[in-house]
């Protein structure tokens, strides 16, 4: 064989080779992380289960911007202010079952012991998402039916998200799958994009682990700042936004009808953000309880905070004595700031959306009856002290948002006027 | 501190963090020699996390990932493929020395100055934690921001000479970084309709695609092993040539503490990381080494000695601002984070108080790392170099299968194989044309860490930059940087230096830079 033959015969054979890879690897499936199975026994439920009295560990630094760096803060949740919590309307998602949860339960008691039961989770392995589907995996045995010991996680990453919501539709509808739904397929949709077998209005929910009504508070830097007066005369406060569309809404809402904020997108998550706050590069950030004290207790001790405004709840008192003067307005009470009533009621529909960042669903075509399965199994899942003592450890107050308010939620979004929806998306982080 | 010195090290020391690492040992080993791949390790040990004894699992991680990036320069000495995370600039020079038969002394000198580099970032960590964050206090987003854009003006001090080329195929590679959903601003960007680039292109395939199967198709078409001269000689005196590149090593101590210092300084810069520190250790090489600009890029050892000790030594950096502030100091360091919560420990400040035993305990890990691994990797340098003496068309097709293999393994996204597919066909025309590839790898690597620190410094500091010391001193010496390829440049063009073809059917033959017109 001449040498120019074995070259081409060479370069033929490299060809197949790829060739052949990609066909060999195209019927192949990804290799789900699996979830050791955790003994169910295994939870050590503080004896307190509110969050705000919670002796849990300091909940601050996560590697991915937890929710903190929105807003979200600790506290027991006293009736909203600014905010009310939706009148649950009609079912937004499949239809429950008629049946009640004990009969569902003794229905599928053995439905999930054949095969593991997957979560898939639309981000790599160590974000946000990937962590509280980790962490819901955990508990999650011990309150769905039969207590199946196998559970996985499986991260399709990819098309921001649409991957994962792919994954979830070519998955069988037998409730045995999943998905951690990522908020910017949502946000596409919002946008008008057409996302193949998602509909808002039909989406099948089981549930949301992140819907508190926390008590959201901007702190000024004290160093530069001695009142809101001192904010109007700058003009232009920085304050850090995140990354990937997330940002301080309250800040950001002042910012866009007009006041003297300045959202700098960017920050990676709230380690980050307070550290640039330490060093003087932001002048403004979310103060938080539960957070602050522990991860920059200097900023507290040195009355670096001085608080400005807040919404959704008010902090508790002894938080805003523990930041000393002044008394922090009500975002819509701000001194300089006109809101008006379509953008108010963008606003609060932001934040009722914001709870909904990290919901679950189903397969569209998963019989009714386990759907609520699911629903119901989900609820108990969030409300279990062992999954908020944990969670709060991962940065993540947590809180059952059920698909009733979530259904609530998009008919406020979609009855929105245009320019309305178009605040919403600005406030949600997109330019 | 002592005490927690102690309590650090009797925790590693007990059989479980020892049975972890033995186990994992082989399996970072593997992974870092898999082009431009790596096994999911710390993905596994993520599940695990929460079930497992902290100490077990921590072990397992630190230690899986500084072994990798021990094992990460082979592939690129041996088979011209960087790595995805580190050993980039090592290819430059590491890859042109396999070709003359000198993949012993490269891996002699990588794995020298690997342990040196690992050691120093090691003690270098233990050393600054009680006050790393005050002194990272003195760094802002300004200066992440500089050193960001220092790593991509490394393209135009590499590319002197072919300064042009340098700067288009960067600008290409900056344009391929901005596809998908945008960091800063929440949007798709340049998806063309298109759902799969939502999520924008990855590294790995690039890398796979742009410098993989060019080599292994260069290899077949020419007909010849990676090694082109001393082939004989290279598999007779295979231990003497990596006895040779270690006390070649050892004799360039001052480049490689030069290089270990930048690699931990630039890997503690939070965000910015490791993948900036060896191309900034690999020019200040080149422009301080002498005559280092006639002949990196073209297999000068002191190429490899650069790139890995910063390689090596940033390992300890990137863990000052993830332990010491809870910010990943690269992207491996969200796995680390992420199994330190969920096994119930918060990380930040807490991480020098209550849990200062597990952070020290990290830094022995490291520095245990470079003890068994590089002795290992020196034992196996012999045998590692023969590889260049593999006949094409078995060592091409192999490489080709494995390399694929790990573009898919390393997203699991289908697409991402017609990805290596495009850049291959890119890669080749590149390669034969002589357009420069190493710019595309840097702007794809730094382009999204330069754009969001871009717009945190344009918002918060705007012209105030000027007015920080510390930018002042950046930029003082980008300018310099700069001045000196510019000098370069023009003394090439005077001289019309034109590359020697040297190998059938290549016009460059070299993974060298330079234009060759």
């Amino acid at each position: 064989m001449g040498k120019n033959n074995r070259a081409r015969y060479g370069a033929i054979f490299a060809l197949l080779a790829v060739a052949l890879m990609v066909f060999a690897l195209s019927g192949c499936g990804s290799d789900p992380t699996q979830e050791p199975a955790p003994a169910p026994t295994a939870t050590t439920a503080p004896a307190d289960t509110g969050q705000a009295e919670s002796p849990a560990p300091a909940p601050a630094a996560t590697p991915t911007p937890a929710p903190a760096d929105t807003g979200q803060a600790e506290s027991p949740a006293p009736a909203p202010a600014a905010t009310p919590t939706p009148v649950p309307a009609g079912a937004p998602t499949q239809a429950p079952s008629e049946t009640g949860p004990a009969m569902q339960e003794s229905e599928f008691a053995g439905h999930f012991d054949d095969e593991p039961v997957t979560i898939v989770v639309g981000s790599a392995p160590g974000g946000g998402y990937d962590l509280l589907a980790r962490t819901i995996a955990r508990f999650a045995p011990q309150h769905l039916p039969g207590e199946p010991r196998r559970f996985q996680i499986r991260n399709v990453s990819g098309g921001g998200g649409l991957r994962a919501w792919e994954t979830l539709l070519r998955s069988d509808a037998d409730g045995r799958t999943i998905l951690t739904l990522n908020i910017n397929l949502i946000r596409q949709v919002l946008l008008g994009r057409e996302v193949s077998g998602l509909d808002l209005n039909t989406l099948p929910l089981i549930g949301a682990p992140t819907r508190v009504s926390d008590p959201y508070l901007i702190c000024a830097d004290r160093h530069k700042y001695s009142s809101w007066d001192d904010l109007l005369a700058d003009g232009s406060v920085t304050i850090a936004g995140g990354t990937g569309g997330r940002v301080p809404m309250g800040a950001h809402f002042v910012e866009l009808v007009g006041g003297p904020m300045k959202t700098i997108p960017g920050y990676e998550g709230s380690t980050e953000t307070l550290a640039a706050f330490e060093r003087g590069e932001l002048e403004a950030s979310t103060c938080i309880q539960r957070r602050d004290p522990r991860l920059l207790p200097e900023l507290v001790e040195d009355m670096r905070w001085l608080p400005l405004f807040w919404w959704n709840t008010r902090p508790n008192q002894e938080w805003l004595d523990t930041l000393g003067a002044p008394e922090p307005y009500h975002i819509y009470d701000l001194p300089g700031v006109d809101f008006q009533d379509w953008q108010k009621t963008a606003f609060n529909a932001t934040v009722e959306y914001n709870d909904f960042l990290r919901m679950y669903v189903v397969h569209p075509d998963t019989p009714p009856g386990l759907v609520q399965v699911w629903r119901d199994s989900y609820q108990a899942v969030i409300e279990d002290p062992g999954f908020i003592e944990a969670a709060g450890i991962a940065g993540y107050d947590v809180g059952f948002g059920s698909p009733d308010d979530f259904g609530q939620v998009i008919d406020d979004l979609l009855s929105l006027p245009p320019e309305g929806l178009e605040l919403v998306l600005r406030l949600s982080g997109i330019n | 501190m002592l005490e927690a010195a102690i309590s650090a090290a009797q925790n590693l020391f007990s059989p479980g963090p020892l049975i972890g690492m033995a186990i994992v040992l082989p399996v970072a080993l593997a992974s870092g020699l898999i082009p431009a791949g790596g096994l999911p390790t710390t993905s596994v040990v993520l599940s695990f996390a929460g079930y497992i004894d902290p100490w077990i699992a921590m072990s397992i991680v630190v230690f899986s990932m500084a072994a990798g990036d021990i094992t990460e320069p082979v592939p690129a000495i041996l088979l011209g493929v960087p790595g995805a995370r580190s050993a980039q600039a090592t290819v430059l020079d590491g890859y042109p020395m396999a070709q003359r038969g000198l993949a012993g002394e490269a891996l002699g000198a990588s794995y020298t100055t690997t342990l040196v580099g690992g050691l120093f970032g090691g003690a270098v960590l233990l050393a600054v934690l009680p006050v790393g964050r005050e002194l990272l206090k003195l760094f802002g987003s300004s200066e992440f921001f500089l050193l960001s854009l220092m790593g991509i003006l490394a393209i135009a001090i590499i590319s002197a000479g072919a300064f042009v080329k340098g700067m288009l195929t960067a600008a290409f590679g900056i344009a391929i970084a901005s596809i998908g959903f945008t960091n800063v601003g929440g949007v798709v960007r340049a998806d063309m309709g298109i759902d799969f680039l939502w999520e924008g292109f990855g590294i790995v395939p690039i890398v796979i695609g742009l410098f993989a199967i060019p080599e292994a198709m260069d290899l077949v078409i020419g007909d010849t092993p990676v090694a082109r001269e001393r082939l004989d000689t290279m598999m007779k005196e295979a231990n003497k040539d990596v006895l040779r590149g270690m006390k070649v090593a050892l004799s360039h101590k001052w480049l490689m503490l030069r290089s270990s210092i930048i690699g931990t300084f630039v890997g503690a810069m939070p965000g910015v990381g490791g993948a900036t520190g060896h191309w900034i250790a690999y020019v200040q090489a080149r422009q301080t080494e002498k005559g280092a600009v006639d002949t990196f890029g073209k297999g000068d050892i002191r190429g490899v000695i650069a790139a890995d000790a910063a390689n090596n030594s940033s390992d300890g950096g990137v863990l000052i601002p993830t332990l010491v502030f809870g910010i990943p100091g690269a992207p491996g360091m969200v796995l680390v984070l992420a199994i330190l919560i969920l096994s119930g420990i918060t990380p930040g400040p807490p991480m020098l108080s209550t849990h200062l035993d597990l952070t020290i305990a990290m830094v022995y890990i490291i520095i245990l790392a470079n003890i068994i691994v590089v002795p290992i990797m020196l034992l196996l340098a012999p045998y590692l170099a023969r590889v260049s003496a593999v006949p094409p068309n078995i060592l091409a097709p192999i490489v080709i299968a494995v390399t694929t293999l790990a573009a898919y393994q390393a997203s699991r996204i289908l697409e991402d194989l017609l990805v290596v597919l495009a850049f291959a066909v890119l890669g080749v025309f590149m390669k034969r044309y002589g357009w420069p590839r190493p710019p595309i790898l840097i702007a794809v690597a730094l382009a999204p860490t330069l754009e969001r620190f871009m717009w945190i410094t344009v918002n918060t500091y705007g012209f105030g930059l000027f007015l920080r010391v510390q930018s002042l001193v950046l930029i003082a010496m980008m300018i310099a940087l700069v001045y000196m390829a510019l000098r370069v440049q023009s003394v090439a063009s005077e001289s019309a230096h034109t590359a020697v073809p040297d190998r059938p059917g290549s016009k460059v033959s070299e993974e060298s830079i330079e234009d060759p017109s």
